[in-house]
């Protein structure tokens, strides 16, 4: 007969497997917390990057938009929400020139239609590649030049691949740079240049598309960095009560982040709160259920004494069992975790309508680690009291007369 | 003498008040002899055994084992001593049911130190208590006598020079009984020393000598001497 040591190791899965239920349990307490607490942190840390991406890409000290439309520019460049709004032409010229206004440039946003025929709904963005100083730098890492005639820079959830053509109306377009991932709208955005954003907004009328002045040289906001020494809360405040009758109005983009900011402050602490709130309780249970298997299984312990083994021993045997079923609740929390978050990440993004980006998985492991570590080490934590217990009475249990 | 108890003494606090569980006890036992203790259930036998196993410390008194004061050892030296040289058998059934029989048997030798890893095989020892056919069995699958047997494989198996069995026939029918106390009596013709508690009358008058425990008090109690020439008081 084949022998095999009889290592803690073995020892504690022979002990784990002849007690499925019970191992089960445990590991499922685990398992939940795992899954809680590194979801917890990816969603920190992803909505954290978002919040950090869109500081780092609304370069600009106000957005002039229609009066009405604030939400919507919000939307759209946080979130993703398609939009189409437009400014009178002659008033966005004259606002291009207002004292105080250090650069400025004009944006062109069309909304794709949402129809069966259309794969998916995509925000078009004309800019203009000579004054634009928000995204032209940021488009020109991805296709040198910016895209000409015929061309466009896709966002990275839009589903095309550089070299090949996505159609938009009724004109195909050669997509020439495909953008990294920033966790906002413009994941989900097409960019062109402005003489083919007016083309495209014109087949957009030609197909039905509503809403758009007929003056030709519509734009739908300006993108404007004020001089030095100029109060931007003050140019906003003049420019709002200045062409109130022309619908004009302002958004401060950092503003825009600030806001996000404040919403990501509450959803974290929330999420912190239920994190902390949990392993607490999953190490109560965990260590309520390590004392009642210890009354139970205190023979098997005394057994354990009575041939040879130290106090030390027993702990290390109970501490062993305990921390193979905090390992296979971990795996499988963190397992289950990859499964779900991996399946539903862009709906859980889309859901929480706050810019979200997640951080590459190298640069999170120090912390993935960390966490997955805490949730392994959960049931060792609170099986200590009993592993010790179980050392200090385990030899009277086989003792006790008449048992 | 391999094992002298000096005036031992054990006492609990229970709800509050003190119980004496053993009360100024000694006893001896030497090479090759079998002493069984008597007494009533709850008179203090296991809690001697304990004491004098190693498992339990005295309240008072003193356990010498082969000229070592075992009282006054740490638990890391003691269980080094206690592991290859004092084998118990608990009363009741004491196998794990995680374990098929042979692991059962083999367990001793992965609790302790690895440099006290030598011993005889298990599974000689199972032939030898004529349990070899259940080595790959586990415990649920074996009656009482078996498993009887299989725990005294077990504390054979480090070569002890001390058994110490708590009541190892107390649920046995009478022919599985003298079976099992034949193995004792081969045991200690090898050379061992035993000690153990039992009720029943007619293994009583096998064994070399008798103590005799009544409310914790420990009493020598009629003496034989054995074939083999035990030790005699």
């Amino acid at each position: 007969m084949k022998e095999r040591r009889l290592t803690p190791l073995r020892l504690s899965l022979n002990s784990l497997a002849r007690r499925p239920v019970r191992t089960a349990c445990l590991s499922g307490i685990v398992a939940l917390l795992a899954f809680v607490l590194i979801g917890g942190l990816l969603l920190s840390a992803s909505l954290r990057g978002g919040v950090e991406s869109a500081r780092r890409r609304l370069g600009a000290d106000a957005l002039i938009v229609p009066t009405g439309y604030e939400q919507s520019v919000g939307g759209a460049l946080l979130r993703g929400e398609p939009s189409a709004f437009y400014l009178d032409g002659a008033v966005a010229g004259e606002l291009m020139e207002l004292e105080g206004v250090a650069e400025a440039s004009a944006q062109l946003f069309i909304a794709s239609f949402d129809s069966p025929h259309c794969s998916q709904k995509v925000q078009m963005i004309g800019y203009d590649a000579d004054s634009d100083f928000v995204v032209a730098p940021w488009l020109e890492s991805a296709a040198p030049g910016g895209p000409g005639e015929g061309e466009i820079i896709v966002g990275s959830l839009i589903n095309g691949k550089v070299g090949g053509e996505l159609q938009f109306f009724k004109k195909y377009y050669k997509v020439v740079g495909k953008l990294e991932p920033t966790g906002m709208g413009f994941d989900t955005s097409v960019f062109l240049n402005m003489a083919a954003a007016r083309d495209a907004l014109r087949e957009y009328v030609q197909l039905g598309g509503e809403g758009v002045p007929q003056d030709g040289e519509a734009i739908s906001s300006i993108v404007v960095n004020v001089k030095d020494g100029v109060d931007v809360e003050e140019f906003a405040k003049n420019i709002r009560l200045g062409y109130r009758d022309s619908h004009v109005s302002v958004v401060l983009p950092q503003s825009l982040v600030t806001d996000a900011s404040r919403g990501l402050g509450a959803l974290l602490a929330v999420v912190a709160a239920l994190s902390s709130l949990l392993w607490v309780l999953a190490a109560g249970v965990l260590a309520l259920l390590f004392s009642l298997s210890a009354n139970e299984r205190m023979r098997e312990f005394g057994v354990y004494r009575a041939l040879g083994a130290t106090r030390a021993r027993l702990t290390a045997i109970v501490l062993t069992e305990s921390a193979v079923v905090g390992l296979v609740g971990a795996v499988a929390g963190a397992g289950l975790l990859a499964v779900v978050f991996l399946s539903f990440e862009r709906l859980l993004s889309v859901s929480l309508d706050m810019p979200y980006l997640r951080p590459t998985f190298a640069s999170l492991a120090p912390t993935l680690t960390a966490v997955f570590t805490v949730s392994w080490l959960a049931p060792p934590v609170a099986s200590l009291f009993s592993a010790l217990r179980i050392g200090r009475l385990a030899a009277h249990s086989i003792i006790r007369e008449g048992v | 003498m391999l094992l002298e108890a000096e005036r031992v003494s054990k006492t609990y606090k229970r709800d509050g008040a003190v119980f004496s569980a053993v009360s100024d006890a000694s006893l001896r036992v030497g090479d090759g002899e079998l002493v069984c203790v008597t007494g009533r259930s709850g008179s203090g036998k296991s809690t001697l055994l304990g004491i004098v196993a190693g498992l339990l410390p005295p309240t008072e008194g003193h356990v010498i084992f082969d000229g070592a004061d075992i009282t006054k050892l740490r638990d890391s030296r003691l269980s080094r001593l206690r592991g290859p040289q004092i084998g118990y058998i608990p009363q009741g059934h004491s196998l794990l049911a995680s374990l098929s029989v042979i692991d059962n048997v083999r367990l001793p030798l992965y609790l302790g130190s690895r440099a006290a890893r030598a011993g005889t095989g298990a599974a000689a020892l199972l032939d030898k208590v004529g349990a070899g056919h259940l080595a790959a069995q586990y415990p649920a699958q074996l009656s009482g006598g078996e498993l009887r047997r299989v725990s005294i494989a077990r504390a054979l198996l480090r070569e002890p020079r001390l058994l110490i069995a708590d009541e190892p026939t107390g649920d046995l029918d009478p022919d599985n009984a003298a079976a099992i106390f034949g193995l004792f009596e081969d045991i200690a013709r090898e050379g061992a020393a035993i000690l153990l508690v039992t009720h029943d009358p007619a293994l009583v008058e096998r064994c070399d000598r008798r103590y005799d425990m009544s409310g914790g008090e420990l009493r020598a109690s009629d003496v034989r001497s054995r074939q083999s020439g035990g030790v005699i008081c």
